[in-house]
């Protein structure tokens, strides 16, 4: 059984861990030195270690030190700005050290998985990211903070809401079934939780683990790339108290144009619209006007406070914070608040042992996370009334023949209710054991659990529910995870050029999700919402929501680095992982990486090369694999259906999705070449990347023929894609301050592309299969439908007559379907005239940071932009009931063909809306460029702040969040925000759009948020 | 390290990849504990559960849209109504290609034939009782006849599936059309053995409708130009008579008053021999459009035009429905179909013409209060004098072939109310009874054509004469006057000597019998002239007053064209039907 197995797993690392925990070895002597710099200064606050322990001390005021150490033992000095050196003691009781300056900050340490490597040693393609630089944009979760900041990660915003997420891709799409979504790994451990269960401030560094060098070690898991997530921990010294604020109010960036009451009338008059309310009629002749969108947009508030103690002996450091993150939002009742509690602790036990764990914990809130009534706002007549004679809100001002509440009966609260409540709790223990001086044991055990309540409640008389009987649900689910990982780690250096490092590692990992849902209907009465089930009449259980999954993955790593003379690197890397997901007998995979590293700089023949300051080149290819498919996804399933024979109601079961038995893993192979590069001293540096990524055995969930009998996706692994791809990051300091407080101005740049298609299909005689929206040859993302010209014109009747099709209505291209071999027009538009539009994959995006800093001030920019690609739009296409131009309700105010106005943009209303082809409409150029937040930031001078303590330090800051839009075709042509807010769904009338495909729908409009705050340090 | 902690290491390396070497096999098992599989199929109970849910998935095609737009519309009987889909219902050969309506009859049906093939495949084995076993099987093998059959008149040339799929497959072939009538007349001659004569609960299939099914697919094999025997018309009509002359054994028969037949709470009648369930508990009704928007019976909503747009005083509600007026009655069924009102009461039980002030408060003409006259459609132009707030002569509640094709200037007309429904809760809510699928007065008309082409006219004529006579029935009206409408009305039925004289007879008296009742497509592309060309071309493209679709309809209409997703997902050629 498991459980057994997994006991033994324990014990075994525990008695490795307590084995080796009290060793002792040599003679122990006392040590004294001063450390000073190459001008002889004594330098304080210097770390001295004993090398392969975590003994240690820090050089006081005067560069002294004391330690008690093994008298063959060596000390290792290191403090920021210096290279680090190691010193022998053999048998010494005084040494003293010099420290060179290290002018570049080369030997920075990088997090790796498993590890942490010097950045100079580094073989893989890994971007790093600071916390300082996180913090340019006051954002919700470090992911929207992200945004343009890394090459090679592409972040889209799917939502405009409090709380909103966002998609990651990290170097394209490779899988058109499964999962696409990176690793994120939080201290260590994978993490199991949501991205905004991670307060902002508690981040310390993030990596992006991009190639397959990087990423093998981290397995299956890692195959769609990794995000490393490091959180802070205490640091020897005294108490350290931080103390983070900001608030902020956000607006509606942009509203929806919607058509003005005069276009309105004459919207109805061209559809041949005649069914007038009276209080329209009045409205008409009174000259009033409703905005709607006026009348329900509110400003929201953002608040944001965090607070961290931190402080440590040379044995034990600690850090704890509290978080409280809250924002409004621009419709009634949209929010998210989050309550955060981390700590985290270090405990160093004799000389060999270190413990410690982290713990975060954070409750949240997001309220109103679905509820949509941009519908009913934006529909409505621009004549009809809001308010009654009395004042009262006009409950029904449409069309009294339809039920359709008002957007202002939200204000309501107790019409309705969504709420979903979110406890979260990560939590990792680990213990090491220095085993030898070169040889550290590692147990590291994540835990974490997750539980949401989601529920809401949507009265009779809302929008939401427009008469029908009242609805609500109740939804709770939880997610536990566990991770057990124990790792060995040799680390040493042979005749001082040989630089040795070999990781092994063996761990467990199991997630159990559990979910439960139950619908609810005809509540007595509306106060109750979904507090008592047993009190509605109807109570239901659906097939969505209510679920048990529980999946294990086995895995077995080992990895080798080795540096020769600081000039030639190799990493060679080893992961096997056998993962329940998939069918008995393919469970397990090997794979393997290599990585090669070059520092050019530190060859002979570049000592006289004054401008360069590092070169280094890379090489890596490697093997990654994709288990990312439900649990289960293997076995097929029965779906549950309902029927009646008179009264007595009946449950039936029939076959929605079959079984798979030889299901196996997904392989994806990187190949990546990169250059990393440093001139004139700091003034520009940067890298590039080339790489080229094969996906096969594709787990796709493929759809039968419908003949087949069976709806369902059927899991499969078959077909190719590939990704390659060219990220450019270049950092400069256009001007470098000469002394403290000059002018300086400092930019950070990255642009990438990566350009997706699909090799093959199940079958290499396949080319397209437009039913799931997947072209050989074509991105993942191709959209395929039929060819708009414009709109048939006046002078073109006859022609238009021949299709079938009068003026006004949509012209398309005709270019298939006659001639011998089909490829010629026939006078007609069928099936055959559907072609590939484009794809939603940007031609190159990117974005960039720009500081300046004068005195105590400093100013950040940071901009975000894309180019190319095609976004798909069912605000202008019927699926959303915007753009039906029937005159029955309002729209989006698009220009429409008239026999006086021959555009060729929309085709003419009429009040029979016919949904033919519209979905041509909803295509657009998805290019745009926008500002992501202004940052202005002012250090106050301390002597102004020495009353608040001795060494406080405050930093007063006001930004502004989305302040603008560069440019955005989509925009310009009527809509509010080329960033998707939906995915999924095919589009009616349309086909070939992938069901994943983003998606701009109609959705809460694009806030803009200005912000104020401190940050304080004392 | 010394030497005693070396071996310590060692020794715990060993234990350690030992271990997991033996486990992990285990570990990785996956225990689905919230997923049932097919496996449970092979069980008595998920032999019970597969059947319910092909019963089930007859909720997809029996009241839903998409079955109602390719039967109803398009034909002699109805036309688009103001916001019904142009394109479809006037043979838009773009349209038919790519609208999803055309495919969800094929897409629905093949789920509901592997459901049906479960059963019939693991109810012998299961361990369920012989006669038991006997029962579900015939119950299946009608369902999956039902299925085959509105495919094969729809589709032609079908995929023949009678085993159950358990192994994914992405080819797919043809089997002509002659093959899936002799899979289909074999299942019901199987169902009219096996299945008992009376339904032990309501809705369950028997005997009496397999039988009725049976005539009803030999009707229509006969004029299959490859597929039709010569022992068609004979099959057809024995099977009919059978059921005709044995209706006490099976419990069946004709209501004396046409207007029981559909009035609501009476779905389950003598004269009703299958429908498909529904009933008012909201968690088996399949009534939510949020979670099962397709299994709706929206039946009520397609018929009404849009009454409380036309007046103030007429709001919409429970009784009046939900007007989504997607389809209205053509001319021809109004002012031919249905010239004779007084004799044959069909006219006024089968439409609505008259609505009341429901909503006083918002009147705007003086002196009219709840439950006067709102809107009166007299059906005639000269009409008689009444107090209403709005009269509407046929002149004025359409403009059937105006500018475009079909523009309508009101929405308002007779409206169809077999489905009306009025114990929805709601006003938007779909229909909450039970859809008849197949009632004894077609078993009488099915007969009755198939005496005309057997050459029997006065039988024909008689058979006819049994569903008039019905017709003639009104309650309230003396009995001698009943008895004189009777004798008029069954004096008008022709001879039933001639061919096409008997057959357009017969076309329209189905049209008076069972008008909206999601079959006249069917009839039209079963039944032909004597020159041989299907109804549906001749009367669209020959009828006055003028039908829509009359100048785009072509041959090749009288089947829909096979999903593309179909042919697009299969990975072998897979042909369309000719002509698209």
């Amino acid at each position: 059984m498991k459980l057994n197995f997994l006991r033994k797993a324990l014990v075994l690392f525990l008695l490795a861990f307590l084995a080796f925990g009290g060793q002792l070895w040599a003679q122990t002597i006392t040590v004294r030195g001063t450390v000073q710099d190459q001008d002889g200064l004594t330098l304080p606050g210097v770390n001295v270690v004993l090398r392969g322990t975590f003994v240690g001390t820090v050089t006081g005021a005067d560069g002294n030190f004391t330690i008690n150490v093994p008298s063959d033992g060596a000390l290792e000095f290191s403090s920021l700005g210096y290279r680090t050196q190691l010193v022998p003691v053999e048998g010494r009781q005084m040494i003293q050290v010099v420290l060179e300056t290290d002018v570049l900050g080369l030997d920075e340490f990088v997090v790796v998985g498993y590890g942490v490597q010097r950045k100079s040693d580094i073989t893989g393609a890994i971007t790093s990211v600071d916390a300082a630089r996180l913090r340019d944009v006051p954002a919700h979760n470090i992911i929207r903070a992200l945004q343009g900041k890394a090459a090679g990660m592409e972040i889209q915003n799917i939502s405009t809401r409090p709380g909103g997420g966002s998609q990651i891709r990290i170097r394209g799409e490779r899988s058109l079934s499964a999962s696409n979504d990176p690793l994120i790994v939080l201290d260590g451990i994978p993490f199991a939780g949501s991205i905004n269960d991670i307060s902002m401030d508690d981040v310390q560094s993030i990596e992006i683990l991009k190639d397959a060098s990087a990423t093998v070690i981290f397995g299956s898991r890692g195959a769609n790339g990794v995000i490393l997530v490091t959180t802070r921990r205490g640091r020897e010294g005294d108490l350290r108290v931080t103390y983070n604020a900001f608030q902020g109010l956000s607006t509606v960036a942009r509203r929806y144009e919607v058509f003005n009451a005069e276009e309105f009338i004459r919207l109805r008059n061209v559809a041949g619209y005649t069914n007038w309310l009276p209080n329209e009629k009045e409205s008409m002749l009174l000259g009033r006007e409703t905005d709607w969108q006026d009348l329900i947009y509110q400003t929201g508030l953002t608040s944001n406070h965090e607070v961290t103690l931190s402080a440590g002996t040379s044995k034990t450091q600690y850090s704890v914070s509290v978080a409280y993150f809250n924002e409004t939002g621009v419709l009634p009742f949209m929010g998210f608040t989050r309550y955060s509690l981390r700590a985290a602790l270090d405990q160093t036990i004799g000389n060999r042992v270190r413990i410690g764990f982290t713990t975060m914990n954070s409750f949240s809130i997001t309220d109103a996370q679905s509820a949509n009534p941009m519908w009913s706002i934006l529909t409505f007549s621009p004549l009809s009334s809001p308010y009654n004679m009395d004042g009262s809100v006009n409950e029904r001002p449409g069309y009294d023949t339809e039920i359709t509440f008002s957007p202002l009966v939200l204000q309501d609260r107790s019409r309705w209710n969504e709420r979903n409540r979110r406890l979260a709790s990560f939590n990792m223990f680990y213990g090491e054991v220095q085993l030898t001086p070169t040889l550290v044991n590692r147990l590291n055990v994540g835990v974490s659990f997750a539980d949401n309540k989601y529920n809401n409640f949507f009265g009779s008389l809302t929008p939401f529910r427009d008469g029908r009987e009242n609805s609500a649900q109740v939804n709770n689910n939880d997610n536990f995870n566990y991770t057990v990982e124990n790792l060995l780690t040799f680390n040493q250096t042979f005749a001082q050029r040989h630089r040795v490092n070999i990781t092994g590692l063996a761990s467990v990992q199991e997630n159990i999700a559990t979910g439960s849902r139950i619908d609810l209907n005809r509540i007595p009465v509306d106060q109750i919402q979904y507090n008592n089930p047993f009190l509605a009449e109807i109570i239901h259980a659906p097939s969505a929501g209510n679920f048990f999954s529980d999946w294990r993955l086995v895995s077995f790593m080992a990895r080798a680095n080795y540096v020769f003379d600081d000039r030639y690197m190799i990493t060679i890397s080893a992961r096997a992982d056998g993962s329940s997901r998939l069918a008995p007998g393919n469970r397990w995979h090997a794979y393997p990486a290599v990585a090669l590293g070059w520092n050019i700089m530190n060859e002979q023949f570049m000592q006289n090369v004054r401008f360069v300051d590092n070169l280094r080149l890379r090489l890596s290819y490697g093997q990654a694999a994709n288990t990312a498919v439900s649990p289960f996804a293997t076995l097929g399933g029965l779906t549950g259906t309902f029927y009646n024979f008179g009264d007595r109601g009946v449950r039936g079961y029939y076959v929605s999705s079959l079984p798979n038995l030889e299901l196996g893993w997904e392989h994806t192979a990187t190949t990546n070449i990169g250059l990393d590069f440093g001139f004139f001293g700091g003034r520009l540096y940067g890298s590039v990347d080339a790489y080229l990524q094969q996906t096969s055995d594709l787990l796709l969930a493929k759809q039968l023929p419908a003949s087949m009998g069976v709806p369902g996706r059927f899991m499969t692994n078959v077909g190719n894609t590939e990704n390659r791809g060219l990220e450019f990051v270049l950092n400069g300091v256009a001007i470098s301050p000469r002394n403290e407080g000059d002018f300086g101005w400092e930019i950070n740049a990255n642009a990438f592309f990566n350009r997706n298609r699909i090799v093959s299909l199940q079958d290499p005689t396949i080319t397209r299969d437009i039913g799931n929206g997947w072209f050989v040859g074509h991105p993942t993302s191709a959209i395929f439908d039929f060819v708009k010209l414009g709109i048939w014109q006046l002078n073109q009747a006859d022609l238009a007559a021949q299709y079938g099709f009068a003026p006004g209505r949509i012209r398309l291209l005709d270019f298939a379907g006659g001639g011998v071999n089909g490829d010629e027009p026939d006078g007609q538009i069928t099936a055959a005239d559907r072609r590939i539009l484009g794809s939603s994959e940007p031609d190159i995006q990117g974005g960039f940071t720009s500081t300046w800093r004068f005195r105590g001030f400093d100013l950040s920019v940071v901009a975000f932009f894309r180019l190319g690609g095609m976004l798909i739009s069912t605000l202008h296409m019927p699926t959303d009931f915007l753009n039906r131009l029937d005159g029955r309700r309002n729209g989006i105010r698009v220009n429409y063909w008239t026999p006086d106005n021959p555009t060729n943009d929309m085709p003419m209303p009429h009040r029979s809306f016919d949904p033919s082809f519209t979905s041509v409409l909803g295509y657009f150029d998805a290019s745009f460029g926008k500002i992501r937040s202004i940052n202005l930031g002012y250090n106050i001078n301390p002597r102004f702040t020495r009353f608040l303590g001795g060494q406080s330090t405050l930093r007063v800051f006001a930004s502004v969040e989305d302040p603008f839009l560069l440019f955005s075709p989509f925009v310009d042509a009527g809509g509010v925000n080329p960033e998707p807010n939906r995915t999924g769904g095919t589009i009616q009338g349309g086909e070939g759009v992938p069901e994943r495909a983003l998606k701009v729908g109609l959705d809460v409009p694009p806030t803009r948020k200005f912000i104020i705050g401190f940050n304080y340090k004392f | 390290m010394n030497p005693q902690m070396k071996k310590i290491f060692s020794l715990l390396i060993v234990l350690f990849v030992g271990s997991m070497a033996t486990s992990c096999t285990e570990f990785l098992e996956e225990e689905p504990r919230s997923l049932l599989t097919a496996k449970f199929l092979e069980t008595p109970s998920g032999v019970e559960s597969a059947l319910i849910s092909a019963y089930s998935d007859l909720r997809l095609f029996y009241g839903g849209e998409s079955a109602m737009t390719l039967t109803v519309p398009g034909t002699d009987e109805f036309q688009r109504g103001p916001e019904g889909n142009l394109a479809l219902m006037t043979y838009d050969q773009g349209a038919l290609l790519t609208h999803g309506m055309v495919g969800t009859t094929w897409n629905w049906g093949y789920t509901a034939i592997n459901t049906t093939n479960a059963v019939i495949q693991f109810a012998p084995t299961s361990g369920m009782s012989e006669s038991r076993a006997r029962i579900v099987m015939g119950e299946a093998r009608f369902i999956r006849a039902l299925w085959y059959f509105n495919m094969v008149r729809k589709y032609g040339d079908l995929v023949l599936n009678l085993e159950f799929n358990q192994v994914p497959r992405t080819t797919a072939e043809r089997a002509p059309v002659a093959d899936v009538y002799n899979a289909i007349i074999a299942d019901l001659e199987i169902a009219k053995r096996d299945l008992p004569a009376r339904a032990s609960e309501p809705g369950r299939a028997t005997a009496a409708a397999a039988r009725h099914l049976l005539s009803l697919v030999y009707l229509t094999r006969a004029t299959h130009p490859l597929a039709g025997q010569p022992t068609d018309y004979q099959n057809a009509f024995d099977n009919a008579m059978y059921l005709i002359n044995n209706a006490g054994t099976y419990g069946v028969a004709l209501l004396r008053d046409f207007a029981d037949v559909h009035r609501p709470r009476n779905e389950n009648n003598a004269e009703v021999l299958f429908n498909v369930q529904r009933n008012t508990n909201p968690i088996y009704n399949d009534m939510d459009p949020d979670v099962a928007g397709n299994k709706n019976n929206r039946s009520s909503f397609f018929f009404r035009p849009n009454y409380g747009a036309i007046v103030r005083g007429l709001a919409r509600d429970i009784p009046y429905g939900r007007p989504w007026h997607r389809v209205r009655p053509t001319n021809f069924l109004l002012e031919v179909v249905f010239a004779e009102r007084s004799d044959d009461t069909r006219y006024d039980k089968t439409f609505q013409t008259l609505w009341r002030v429901n909503d006083p408060a918002n009147v705007e003409v003086p002196g009219f209060a709840a439950g006067d006259t709102a809107i009166w459609l007299p059906g005639v132009e000269n009409h008689r004098p009444a107090r209403a707030l709005r009269i509407f002569r046929p002149s004025e509640y359409f403009d059937n072939v105006g500018a475009g094709g079909t523009r309508q200037t009101l929405s308002i007309y007779p409206s169809m109310r077999k489905y009306d429904d009025i114990d929805r809760p709601g006003v938007n809510d779909a229909s909450v009874r039970p859809f008849i699928v197949f009632r004894f007065a077609e078993t009488f008309l099915i007969a009755a054509e198939a005496a005309m082409y057997l050459n029997r006219p006065s039988d024909s004529r008689n058979l006819l004469n049994v569903v008039r006579t019905r017709a003639a029935f009104l309650a309230g009206r003396s009995d001698a006057a009943n008895a004189a409408a009777v004798a008029r009305i069954t004096a008008a039925t022709p001879s039933m000597a001639n061919w096409d004289e008997g057959i357009n007879f017969i076309l329209d008296e189905r049209s008076r019998e069972l008008a909206g009742e999601y079959m006249r497509w069917f009839d039209l592309v079963r039944t032909r002239n004597s020159a041989g060309v299907p109804m549906l071309l001749y009367r669209l493209r020959t009828i006055t007053p003028e039908l829509p679709g009359r100048n785009t309809i072509q041959d090749h209409h009288i089947l829909r064209p096979i999903p593309q997703s179909q042919i697009d997902l299969t990975t072998n050629p897979f042909p369309q039907n000719p002509g698209f």
